[in-house]
């Protein structure tokens, strides 16, 4: 009789285990879009912000930028689209949507230049690799030969041609890259102030408007010296700004 | 003590409100008016006091009896204060006065009769009044009422629910001159009234040979309870009449500044009493789908792909087209479906701009498929009630047949492939659809995919750094090992150096063995291996009489010669007598070394 409640327990206690393992809690993404849906875009905001968390994605970062919008906090969603659009610097729908919230906030719609697209066609990292490799290549293309007194082949030739021309490709797509990295976005819905010098009681140099791209110059304790696509430069507190890579 | 001074400030308060004293009158100004023109009816409430400022208790509705020929409407308030003090004695009086206006259709004596009403919790009484309406003579002048009036179109009959266009009409006579427009009022507690438009559109009419300016605002009315229902609107506006021309006395003269200098006066302006009987819709056939749409409506549905992945979303798109109360309509409740997740819709909708009732309305479910396989989406109902037949009306569309694909990411590679659903008769329907912008902009991403890993500070990484010094030791690697390959190729007397460093080493080696024998050709060996690196000739079989000489030619000291010859002769000894001792192989070992050193 024993065995038997020995057998019982031991199935229940599978089953139980069984249950708890298939019974899991909605993940944040999928909760973010029901409240979405259902027009709750406070639970909305939190849930992608916790999808964010636990693994940031394009996607989530995109969403909570649209739960801004409807939450309006248009510059903040400027950020978070600019931020998607990092992740995936190729997708049309992010694009459009950060062009069409900056419009609405009385900015350009400052679609990428053709450069800036072709940059973003590898990552920063990729850029890195091909760029040192090719530098080294160069030296060693030119260097060895001349040490070996050789007269270099035509396959050395192809590789000097090949490295020249990936060191010429690479340079500049790695500065546009790291440059990008340097920007930020205005995330107060209020026009901010620039001050000439790092401290609020410091005189005015300039606005910055809400949404509005800049690139940061410096920073210092509290605050971020930037220089605004508007061409106004000076310092914000670091409650306005977000650079995109923190 | 304190009951004491209660009952004084009892009887001190009893006393006042005694002293004050209300007086009320009733009458009709002006008391005799022709048919179609408006008298006022006047009640007016006088309080005074001689210790304080009486305030007057807001009248809000009269019980006045009802003489049938009398229509009596617009009742408004109007209140006045005033001191009077007379050899130091001060008297204040308040005045309300509730003021009707009054309009009879034939003509008569209409009395209104005495009447009580409660005023600041006690009863006063309200004295009789009498209106006398005679005839209008031919050559009088137009009313009021027949110079301006509003009308609105309004349908006899409603259903709850029903939007139903009407447009508000403004007749202004040719020869009344408009001066300003205060915002529309209405009496309409059963429905709710669209917002008047800002513009209104102007046209000219002729009613009863007069000529009238038209102004023409369309509204739309949606009954909310059933029954008899009041519908009046009302304007206050300012006017110049014909007859309050300053065409005498205009210190300008006549003619074109009669318009700057008339004095305009305020109207209200209603529209005839008008009820709507507003019926409940039926319940007899009310399908389910039924979720309050009245009017007619065609429907249409897609779907924007045919064929998808597991856990990748394709829309279903509901069109509703047509006419009637698009604002109520609602996306119908998508039944749950096995193998597909759906969401709430958005929805857009899409006014006609010239008839408000008439647009499309667009809802959007969002379905994401959770398996592989030929899935059907729901079926899609929608219904409404078409007022002009009287009966519901229920629009179906067929389930549409969507390919699953398994799923290509490795999360869902695990995804079980079901067995396609058994396929009714339902036809495949092939349809793309585009989003408006405004669509585009507030729609979700559902896919979340790995995006790019952005590194802030690269250039300071360490993969950063060891790439660059992976790359430059094996730069200096290739760059040694070619210079030296390319000496060895070129440089006879390098290669010759190298060559013997590289016995040297294997003899010095060998040098280690305590057999004497082996030893001392070893050592003899190795000095000549030694010579031929510092002198970079070939001195490997060389005697010790041509390795002196090449000592002294660079410069070896003598004592280094001198131990060379040293250990060459016991070499010698040592190979033709085969004599030695241990003591002797130590000593030997150490002049070896020391010349080694110095070669």
């Amino acid at each position: 009789m024993s065995s038997f409640f020995r057998i019982l327990a031991l199935y229940s206690l599978t089953a139980i285990a069984a249950f708890a393992a298939t019974s899991e809690t909605e993940p944040p993404f999928q909760s973010g879009i029901a409240a979405y849906q259902n027009a709750e875009y406070g639970i909305a905001k939190t849930q992608f912000a916790a999808a964010l968390a636990l693994n940031e994605t394009a996607a989530a970062r995109h969403n909570l930028g649209l739960a801004h919008i409807q939450l309006g906090a248009p510059a903040e969603a400027v950020w978070q689209l600019e931020r998607a659009q990092l992740l995936e610097p190729f997708n049309a729908d992010y694009r459009y949507k950060l062009e069409a919230v900056r419009q609405e906030l009385g900015l350009f719609a400052g679609s990428p230049k053709w450069y800036v697209l072709a940059s973003a066609a590898l990552q920063t990292k990729t850029w890195v690799i091909i760029a040192t490799i090719s530098f080294w290549l160069v030296l060693a293309v030119f260097i060895l030969p001349r040490i070996n007194g050789a007269k270099p082949s035509l396959g050395i030739k192809t590789l000097r041609v090949i490295s020249i021309a990936a060191l010429t490709l690479s340079i500049p797509s790695l500065w546009i890259n790291l440059r990008l990295l340097q920007t930020g976005t205005i995330i107060t819905d209020q026009a901010s102030s620039l001050h000439a010098a790092p401290a609020s009681a410091a005189p005015e140099s300039g606005t910055a408007r809400p949404g509005e791209r800049a690139r940061i110059l410096d920073q210092y304790n509290h605050f971020y010296e930037i220089e605004t696509e508007g061409q106004a430069t000076g310092w914000i507190s670091k409650d306005a700004f977000r650079p995109l890579a923190y | 003590m304190q009951l004491r001074n209660a009952f004084l400030i009892f009887a001190l308060l009893t006393t006042s409100a005694l002293i004050a004293e209300i007086r009320v009158s009733a009458r009709f100004e002006p008391a005799r008016v022709a048919v179609g023109s408006t008298s006022q009816y006047i009640v007016e409430i006088v309080e005074t006091d001689d210790s304080k400022k009486p305030a007057a208790e807001r009248i809000t509705s009269l019980p006045i009896p009802s003489d049938g020929g009398l229509t009596l409407r617009n009742g408004r308030t109007s209140n006045s204060q005033s001191t009077r003090i007379t050899n130091g004695v001060s008297e204040y009086s308040s005045t309300q006065q509730l003021i009707i206006e009054a309009v009879a259709s034939s003509t008569g004596s209409f009395t209104i009769p005495t009447y009580i009403f409660e005023y600041k919790g006690g009863r006063l009484q309200a004295p009789a009044a009498t209106l006398t309406v005679v005839e209008r003579a031919a050559d009088a002048a137009p009313t009021v009422d027949e110079l301006i009036f509003l009308q609105a179109n309004v349908p006899e009959q409603l259903y709850v629910g029903q939007t139903t266009p009407i447009t508000l009409k403004l007749y202004v006579s040719s020869n009344v001159t408009l001066r300003g427009l205060n915002p529309l009022e209405r009496r309409a507690d059963g429905f709710t009234v669209s917002k008047l438009p800002a513009e209104s559109s102007e046209s000219v009419e002729m009613v009863n040979g007069s000529r009238y300016r038209v102004y023409s605002w369309p509204l739309t009315i949606t009954p909310i309870s059933a029954g008899p229902q009041d519908l009046n609107f009302q304007f206050t506006l300012s006017a110049q009449m014909p007859n309050q021309q300053n065409t005498r006395g205009s210190p300008f003269g006549g003619g074109v500044f009669d318009n700057f200098f008339g004095r305009s006066e305020r109207f209200n302006i209603y529209t005839p009493p008008t009820q709507i009987e507003v019926l409940t819709l039926p319940a007899e056939g009310k399908p389910e789908s039924y979720s309050g749409a009245i009017g007619q409506f065609n429907m249409q549905v897609s779907a924007d792909s045919d064929s998808t992945r597991v856990e990748e979303p394709i829309m279903l798109s509901l069109k509703l087209s047509g006419s009637g109360n698009f604002d109520r309509i609602k996306g119908p409740q998508m039944p749950k479906t096995r193998g597909w997740r759906n969401y709430k819709p958005e929805s857009t909708f899409e006014p006609n701009d010239s008839q408000p009732l008439k647009g499309m309305k667009r809802f959007d479910y969002v379905f994401i498929p959770e398996k592989a396989g030929s899935l059907k989406l729901p079926e899609v109902k929608f219904s409404y009630f078409d007022p002009n037949t009287e009966k519901y009306v229920e629009l179906s569309a067929p389930a549409l047949i969507t390919k699953v694909a398994p799923s290509d990411r490795p999360a869902a590679a695990t995804a079980r492939t079901l067995e396609a659903e058994p396929q009714d008769s339902a036809p495949t329907i092939n349809l793309t659809k585009a989003l408006s912008p405004e669509e585009r902009l507030i729609t979700l991403d559902y896919r979340p995919r790995k995006g790019r890993h952005i590194e802030t500070d690269l250039l300071s990484s360490p993969f950063f750094k060891g790439l660059n010094s992976a790359a430059f030791v094996a730069l200096t690697t290739s760059a040694i090992v070619i210079y030296r390959r390319k000496r060895l190729h070129l440089n006879a007397d390098y290669v010759l150096a190298h060559q013997a460093k590289q016995a040297l080493k294997v003899t010095v080696k060998e040098s280690q063995s305590n057999d004497a024998a082996v030893f001392y050709r070893c050592a003899q060996d190795a000095i000549r291996l030694a010579a031929t690196v510092r002198i970079k000739r070939n001195l490997r079989s060389a005697d010790f009489a041509e390795l002196e000489v090449s000592f002294k030619q660079s410069q070896v000291a003598d004592e280094i010669i001198t131990q060379a010859r040293a250990l060459f002769s016991e070499a010698d000894n040592q190979r033709f007598s085969g004599r030695t001792h241990s003591a002797d192989l130590q000593r030997a070992r150490a002049q070896l070394n020391t010349i080694l050193k110095a070669l």
